[in-house]
């Protein structure tokens, strides 16, 4: 004896199943896509800072002459304080190295927390000669 | 099943296979952009050059018929380099500048971060290549960064001097 109401019923519920799981593949796959996406620009944000902040502090005419030579005695004197608004209030430090005679410069504020990006570039240190340096800046941001 | 039936789970089944085409899609476009390795190769080999040139030394001396020559105290890599192929052009043979040119590779090893190459290449635009530091050979996918300089002696030569750099392995 057949049902004709149950066999539709189980016709209905198969494509019931199909679609609700189709829709639920195309729906996390949407989901993923946003979130990955979105962290990859919180990501390319969070570089741009550290880039602006090594630019920045490169320019600075307080510790350099310009075009990547700083000055020794100018970082002697400068603080965190100096570089604040270059990292946009995030969390930063700034390291120098001397690669010649491995003196090293630290600058950092704020606590480090969330994700990390960095940018480093060769550089030249001005003081009784001409050396060869490392910079790097590091911030921390969402 | 019904013929209905069927029909209704083989337009389930159609749904099934266009969304999981449009989810793909969705997630390639969602996918992390690419990491920028030329830029990066090309701020390095940049940076790496105008930092290694603009370095000063002192001590340093080449080799000339026996006799060492000492340079100046304060000589930039820059004009070391400059002197080096100017005096290479005149006569190659007669010159030996391995000991200034250790301590110059030794400041662009220590320029260059983990997993890059280096080599610095002095040649004549016109005449072809005077030196090479070190010996290697530069991979095709290299990133560069040179200056054309004029003659030491004011004649028309000219002098290139080139830092090329590369990841090892090559990406």
């Amino acid at each position: 004896m057949r049902d004709d109401r149950g066999a539709t019923s189980m016709d209905d519920l198969a494509l019931l199943l199909v679609a609700v799981l189709a829709f639920t593949f195309f729906f996390s796959s949407l989901g993923t896509s946003y979130s990955t996406r979105a962290s990859a620009e919180r990501g390319a944000r969070l570089q741009e800072v550290a880039d602006s902040l090594l630019a920045a502090v490169l320019d600075d005419r307080r510790w350099s002459d310009g075009d990547g030579v700083l000055r020794a005695d100018g970082l002697d004197a400068a603080g965190p304080q100096d570089m604040r608004g270059y990292a946009a209030g995030h969390p930063f430090r700034l390291y120098v190295r001397d690669l010649a005679t491995d003196a090293r410069w630290s600058f950092e504020e704020g606590d480090p927390h969330g994700r990390m990006r960095f940018a480093t570039t060769n550089a030249n240190l001005l003081g009784d000669r001409v050396d060869p340096a490392r910079i790097t800046a590091t911030v921390w941001g969402p | 099943m019904r013929d209905g039936g069927f029909e209704a789970l083989a337009d389930g089944v159609l749904l099934l296979v266009v969304l999981l085409v449009a989810a793909t899609m969705v997630l390639a476009l969602g996918r992390a952009p690419e990491d920028g390795t030329r830029d990066i190769g090309v701020r390095t080999a940049e940076a790496t050059r105008l930092a290694l040139f603009r370095t000063t030394l002192d001590g340093l001396s080449y080799r000339f018929g026996g006799e060492t020559v000492p340079i100046p105290d304060g000589t930039t890599v820059e004009s070391l380099l400059r002197l080096e192929a100017h005096l290479l052009r005149v006569e190659r043979d007669a010159y030996d500048f391995s000991a200034a040119n250790s301590r110059v590779l030794t400041i662009a090893s220590q320029l260059l971060g983990p997993g890059w190459s280096l080599s610095v290449v002095g040649d004549d635009p016109e005449g072809g290549e005077l030196f090479r530091l070190p010996e290697v050979e530069i991979p095709v996918a290299h990133y560069a960064s040179g200056w054309t300089y004029p003659s030491l002696a004011g004649g028309p030569e000219r002098t290139r001097l080139t830092v090329a750099v590369w990841l090892s392995p090559p990406r």
